[in-house]
């Protein structure tokens, strides 16, 4: 649920990435915490397990340039990539404007891409949002591995019905990280200003 | 009224203003903040000093979240209202219609009756705002 405030002139957009446990969601978030400069970031809210594992999820507020005179916020939201974490990621899903699918590139994960593509299909439908009605990128994640699969596989298994755009990356040394950001914000910028230009907002 | 994208006109904005003021000025809370249940931040009016208000806001609807949960194990069909209590600061979350949530954190000032009672009716009038603006998205869209 995007909203625009025309007294602060501000919009607000909300992010999810999305993907199956330990592929590197929260890294993502991590590194774009690192990356981006103090004023352009808030801080990160990381709900983990002392195991280090996401239990509810991780947050972290950014802000992209100006358009047309409306300061343009970002909520990045992860999911919990576990199994049996259906009900939180179904919550952080809700209004959401944006998708990062973060795919682990390793031969033996890919049941769980297929999994977790298939149940971020199924938690979409009931908020009534097909993949397609939001601008979705995949990033194709640990590419810095030996055993991983290449990326013609990967865009067969997960991205044939989708054919959205695709990044290879390494999020723990922060290859891909920020191209994949960049180009989501650009794509949930152009849909918010189309849908306000075309009164569908 | 379900969740839907919102546009805010500066005369919405300055109306649900009004109600935060008057309510952060009749009770004596130190922070009212009006989010999404998205987790994005609406209207906030007090001391905002020091407070990481988009994660405020971010905390609060995970919260709620798992309450409702919660009310559905108990049996109900949802609570209107989470309070957590602390030592000094002590924090109140109600809903407002379904979709958005109003929070309030306050310390030995306010008294939580009072935050309680006043949320209440700031809430039905927030609503009422709230509601104006996606009846005119559903005219125009």
């Amino acid at each position: 649920m995007a909203s625009i405030n025309y007294a602060t002139r501000e919009i607000n957009c909300k992010l999810v990435y999305y993907g199956p446990g330990l592929c590197g969601k929260t890294t993502n978030l991590q590194m774009i915490h690192q990356l981006l400069p103090i004023g352009k970031r808030g801080d990160m809210v990381s709900l983990a397990t002392p195991g280090e594992r996401t239990l509810y999820f991780d947050f972290l507020p950014i802000e992209a340039a100006e358009v047309n005179g409306f300061k343009i916020k970002f909520s990045l939201y992860t999911v919990p990539g576990q199994v049996y974490y259906n009900a939180t990621r179904k919550l952080v899903l809700r209004g959401v404007d944006g998708l990062v699918f973060v795919a682990d590139s390793q031969w033996d994960l890919m049941e769980e891409n297929l999994e977790s593509m298939k149940n971020l299909e199924e938690n979409l439908a009931e908020y009534n949002v097909q993949p397609e009605d939001r601008p979705m990128i995949l990033q194709y994640n640990k590419r810095d591995l030996d055993d991983i699969a290449p990326v013609w596989y990967l865009e067969y298994l997960l991205n044939a019905t989708h054919g959205v755009p695709v990044y290879e990356s390494s999020a723990l040394d922060g290859t891909g990280v920020l191209d994949t950001l960049n180009h989501l914000c650009r794509f949930v910028i152009r849909r918010v200003v189309h849908q306000v230009e075309t009164g569908t907002f | 009224m379900e969740l839907h994208d919102l546009i805010l006109t500066e005369e919405d904005a300055t109306i649900i203003d009004q109600y935060l003021i008057r309510f952060v000025e009749d009770t004596g809370v130190r922070i009212a903040l009006l989010m999404g249940r998205d987790g994005h931040l609406l209207a906030k009016y007090g001391d905002a000093r020091g407070a990481d208000t988009e994660s405020l806001c971010a905390l609060s609807v995970g919260a709620f979240a798992s309450s409702e949960a919660l009310a559905r194990l108990a049996g109900e069909e949802k609570f209107s209202s989470i309070y957590h209590q602390g030592v000094r600061s002590h924090v109140f979350i109600s809903l407002v219609g379904d979709s958005y949530l109003l929070l309030s954190l306050f310390d030995y000032n306010a008294s939580p009756p009072l935050v309680r009672l006043q949320a209440k009716v700031t809430a039905e009038a927030t609503i009422s705002v709230l509601e104006r603006a996606h009846a005119r998205m559903r005219v125009r869209g």
